[in-house]
């Protein structure tokens, strides 16, 4: 195939009409038609694409909307949850059109088209049909809300790399879309159980919690542990509230060092490169240290963890546990160490006096001298053996009186 | 040769042909559109598939089976006696009984069809959709999306240059599709859906309401197939009633089911939220503002339901629109699309340009996803990316590859592996490869991999979907062996079952005439003659519909009723 221009493709002057592109397009796929010239056919549809792309620039139309989010996002640190997720949600009108958002009257917050939000459709001409309320939808998308800052805030504390980033925290609890959730004490008791759970976060993490959690004038009061605090409370709300308090108390006084957790397994550190990797491609600041980086990470990381949250609890957790078995491994480690180095310098050397006891030199030299006393080739010349002689001849003499005796029959009453 | 179009639904299948410039629908055996999606198992090892099965499914759970187009693509099996089928062979029975009343009504052969699949089926889906259409004795080159299908014959139908939505709501699938159609061509530019949203979900709702509400736990098959068939009759009702009610016997006692559209939206809201993601996405991915939407065209069974309806309206700004025959327009489109790949007729101009609805890529080193084709190309597609080593001196290239958006490759779905070895020997980065990936308006993936040695190509078919060539073979051959029930007999055997379906759930008075009114027609079928046998029909149709209405309460039978002396005098 030879080279072609894009308007040669369509057999066109350049133009910025969109309407002639779209006809000069049609017509030539009479020719170029996919079923018989795939290859021509895909050209021409990529001639057809850049010239309206061009027509659109020239016309300074809306660009798409992924350069839309970044620029967005280049402006300031906190963006409003549909950024976040990707989708912005649609804005449920209830058929009486209230004019007021079903989420807590944000202004700033995008519907799906980035225009004012509207009603319904203006076309009424149809047949006169019952009305129905869809509020109840409405509401639980307001639930879903609420669910989807508990996935958030899962995903973030299950996952070594960030759960003791400082920034991270802030970005995530400051977003536009939860602030109206923080007034709701319900909401707050849950947030505190959800983070007393959580006893391995670091104490500038619960300090964070503690200062968003300041905001609400009766958890506020709690934390700051000011009389009849709870007075407005029901009784097992009380309960609840204290107990997850003082866990949030001792976190926070904690001084001794926690496991470092950010050490984990394959999984846990790939999952970390691809989420940095894919900010990279993307032009966005991988330095999870800084506001607008831990932003763009929260980005990237929290659509995929809302659809893999069992998957990151499990990388969570198993990092946790492997964490665990490093702090015990190493203490058993020590242990016999410990164990060791007593069984060296106290057990040993008294086994070793026993077996070891000294000898003097005169004493080891009679003991051989005996030894050899008992060796039948050497001549007797002690006394003891002149005395086996004598006996000898004593016993002999002895027998031949005896014999003789024999002989007179005498009794052998008589003594020797 | 004739080729068919044919829409494989959940719920309902139907089949098109495109003939003397206008796209029809083919009758099936007992004169209708729509043959239900049903298989069911004789005692003789006879396979009843459509409006009979649809019966059977009452009167014998345990061997018949439907909605197994939400299974296609995995491994599920169905048990009947001691066979065990995939959900392609079963798809298979529905496509071979459509295949042969096609036959019967063109008067020839039909060799080659093409398939309708929800816009959002993965390859897998898709495979399997190929898969049954080979075990039925169709070739099947071509699979449409269906909402793709409504955009062609709506703009036919309009043939003005609009852009606008398809909401194609089926029994068990939702898919939403952003179309600009101009002259000869219809353009898609963006799909979302949900695989396991529709009609069947509203009817689980209903039955679920229904339990709670008169407390009731631990059905047996049987118990829950009437239940659900109830509750799927009453959703029809509300559909254009305020109210509605239903009475049924279960277990020895009555029943009622009752709902009004407003109890309706409350037993289903997660359902409703469900559906308005897909729009919602498809505006996003597509950069455009609700503004230049002309309208929205609601089709598939489950959108005639006003409580839908009126749900569309109050979210999006965009005049909604119901097509006039919201069953039927995808299996005309379908029709259209099999022309045109015929290129015959009038149509042989109009053009049909497709996407991909999910990205194509490889997995590189750190586990992440590489996207070579994205998601709402248009199709067919060729697209390139180089890849390079990332150690010294590395001789191979493994080519993982993968289809999904998920940034993490592993949790895509894996299509097939691509190895290039004997890469010349440079330090990491300076080696490579360059990977393009093909993928045609047939749904083909051909991969090119070439390096400065040596180049790879492979077309991806996927391998790991159950069964191989030959397997497909083998099963054909057995598959060929189950006839099915003789097509002449088929409106007696219909009417049997369904007496047998209605006598289940009803009271103990109507039971009885049912069952006198069955054996009389028996017995005409085996010893009468044709009018008898006609007369006998008639009668214990119009029972049974009375029955089922319950509009006639049975003292208005008298013994006249059941007499037929008027008959034989004729």
């Amino acid at each position: 195939m030879q080279y072609k221009s894009d308007w040669e493709w369509l057999g066109i002057p350049p133009t910025t009409d969109i309407l002639t592109i779209k006809k000069a397009f049609a017509a030539k796929t009479k020719e170029y038609h996919p079923e018989e010239n795939p290859g021509e056919f895909m050209a021409l549809q990529k001639a057809y694409k850049s010239a309206v792309a061009y027509a659109k620039s020239a016309n300074g139309s809306a660009q798409p909307v992924n350069d839309l989010r970044r620029e967005h996002m280049q402006e300031g640190v906190t963006l409003s949850i549909p950024q976040f997720w990707g989708t912005a949600e649609p804005e449920i009108k209830e058929d009486e059109g209230l004019g007021e958002d079903a989420n807590g009257g944000n202004p700033g917050q995008n519907d799906f088209t980035g225009q004012a939000v509207g009603g319904r459709s203006s076309d009424k001409t149809e047949e006169a049909e019952d009305r129905f309320d869809y509020g109840e939808i409405a509401r639980r998308e307001q639930e879903q809300t609420e669910q989807r800052f508990f996935c958030g805030f899962t995903a973030i504390a299950e996952n070594p790399n960030i759960c003791q980033n400082e920034k991270i925290w802030r970005t995530f609890l400051r977003t536009e879309e939860f602030q109206p959730y923080f007034e709701s004490e319900d909401f707050c008791l849950k947030f505190l159980e959800a983070i007393a759970g959580r006893g391995y976060l670091q104490r500038e993490i619960a300090q964070i919690f503690r200062e968003r959690l300041q905001h609400n004038a009766a958890v506020g009061a709690m934390l700051r542990k000011e009389a009849g605090a709870y007075a407005a409370f029901h009784p097992v709300y009380q309960k609840r509230y204290e107990k997850a308090l003082k866990k949030m108390g001792r976190m926070a006084k904690r001084k001794i060092h926690l496991p470092d957790i950010s050490k984990g397994s394959r999984e846990v550190q790939a999952l970390h490169q691809i989420v940095l990797r894919r900010a990279r491609l993307s032009g966005l600041s991988t330095d999870v240290n800084t506001w607008q980086g831990a932003a763009q990470y929260l980005e990237i990381y929290l659509p995929y963890a809302a659809d893999n949250l069992a998957k990151i609890q499990k990388i969570g957790r198993s990092s946790r546990r492997a964490a665990k078995m490093v702090d015990a491994l190493v203490a058993l480690g020590c242990l016999v160490m410990a164990a060791a180095l007593v069984v060296n310098v106290w057990v040993l050397p008294r086994i070793r006096q026993r077996n070891s006891v000294p000898v003097l030199q005169e004493q080891f030299e009679e003991n051989l001298e005996r030894e050899s006393l008992f060796d039948d080739s050497l001549v007797p010349d002690s006394e003891d053996d002149r005395y086996l002689t004598d006996m000898e001849e004593v016993l002999t003499d002895m027998l031949d009186r005896y014999e003789n005796w024999q002989g007179e029959g005498t009794s052998d009453t008589e003594a020797i | 040769m004739a080729i068919i179009g044919i829409d494989l639904g959940t719920t309902n299948s139907l089949a098109a042909v495109y003939r003397n410039g206008t796209v029809e629908l083919i009758p099936n055996s007992l004169g209708e559109y729509l043959t239900p999606s049903v298989v069911s198992f004789g005692e003789n090892g006879e396979v009843f598939a459509g409006n009979i099965a649809k019966q059977m499914l009452v009167t014998k759970p345990e061997c018949t089976f439907r909605e197994f187009k939400r299974n296609m693509g995995t491994d599920f099996e169905y048990t009947a006696g001691r066979r065990k089928y995939r959900p392609e062979e079963l798809s298979a029975f529905v496509l071979r009984k459509l295949k042969e009343d096609a036959e019967r009504y063109l008067g020839e052969e039909v060799t080659e069809a093409v398939i309708s699949v929800p816009a959002y089926f993965n390859d897998d889906k898709r495979c399997a959709t190929k898969n049954a259409g080979k075990l039925a004795g169709l070739k099947v080159e071509r699979l449409i999306n269906e909402p793709s299908a409504v955009a062609l014959k709506h703009h036919r139908e309009s043939d003005e240059m609009e852009t606008f939505l398809v909401f194609d709501f089926g029994g068990g699938t939702l898919d939403v599709s952003l179309v600009e159609a101009f002259e000869n061509v219809v353009e898609i530019k963006a799909v979302a859906g949900d695989n396991a949203l529709g009609g069947k979900d509203f009817n689980e709702a209903i039955a679920q309401e229904f339990l709670r509400r008169h407390d009731l736990a631990l059905l047996t098959p049987e118990e829950e197939e009437i239940i659900l068939k109830e509750a799927e009759q009453l959703k029809i009702m509300l559909s254009t009633e305020k109210e509605a009610m239903r009475r049924f016997m279960l277990r020895g006692r009555e029943y009622v089911m009752q709902m009004t559209n407003q109890e309706l939206i409350h037993s289903a809201v997660e359902l409703f939220r469900r559906m308005a993601k897909p729009i919602q996405k498809v505006i996003n991915d597509s950069g455009m503002e609700e503004g230049e939407i002309d309208k929205i065209i609601l089709v598939g069974g489950s959108s005639k339901m006003p409580v839908v309806k009126q749900y569309i309206k109050s979210i999006v700004k965009i005049p909604v629109v119901s097509d006039d025959k919201p069953d039927e327009s995808i299996a005309l489109g379908v029709g259209m699309a099999a022309a045109i790949k015929e290129r015959t007729g009038d149509v042989r101009d109009m053009l049909l340009a497709d996407i991909c609805p999910f990205s194509l890529g490889t997995e590189v080193y750190d586990g992440s996803f590489s996207p070579i084709i994205e998601r709402n190309d248009t199709l067919p597609c060729s697209r390139s990316k180089y890849y390079v080593t990332v150690q010294d001196f590395q001789k191979e290239l493994e080519f993982n590859i993968y289809q999904g958006e998920n940034m993490v490759a592993a949790d895509n779905l894996l299509l097939g592996k691509l190895t290039i070895k004997n890469l010349p020997l440079e330090p990491r980065g300076r080696a490579g490869a360059m990977a393009t990936f093909l993928y045609d308006i047939n749904g083909i993936l051909d991969v090119r991999i070439e390096s400065k040695n040596e180049t790879v190509h492979k077309v991806i078919f996927n391998k790991k979907m159950g069964l191989s060539e030959a397997e497909i073979e083998k099963r054909v051959e057995q598959l060929k062996k189950q006839t099915f029930y003789p097509a002449s007999q088929e409106e007696n055997r219909l009417l049997i079952e369904r007496a047998k379906s209605v006598y289940q759930e009803t009271d103990p008075r109507s039971r009885e005439a049912i069952a006198n009114a069955l054996h009389q027609f028996r017995g005409a079928l085996q010893y009468g003659s044709n009018q008898q046998i006609r007369a006998q029909y008639v009668q214990l149709s119009v029972l049974l519909a009375a029955v089922e209405q319950r509009q006639v309460h049975l003292k208005e039978f008298d013994e006249n009723f059941f007499d037929d002396s008027c008959l034989e005098e004729e």
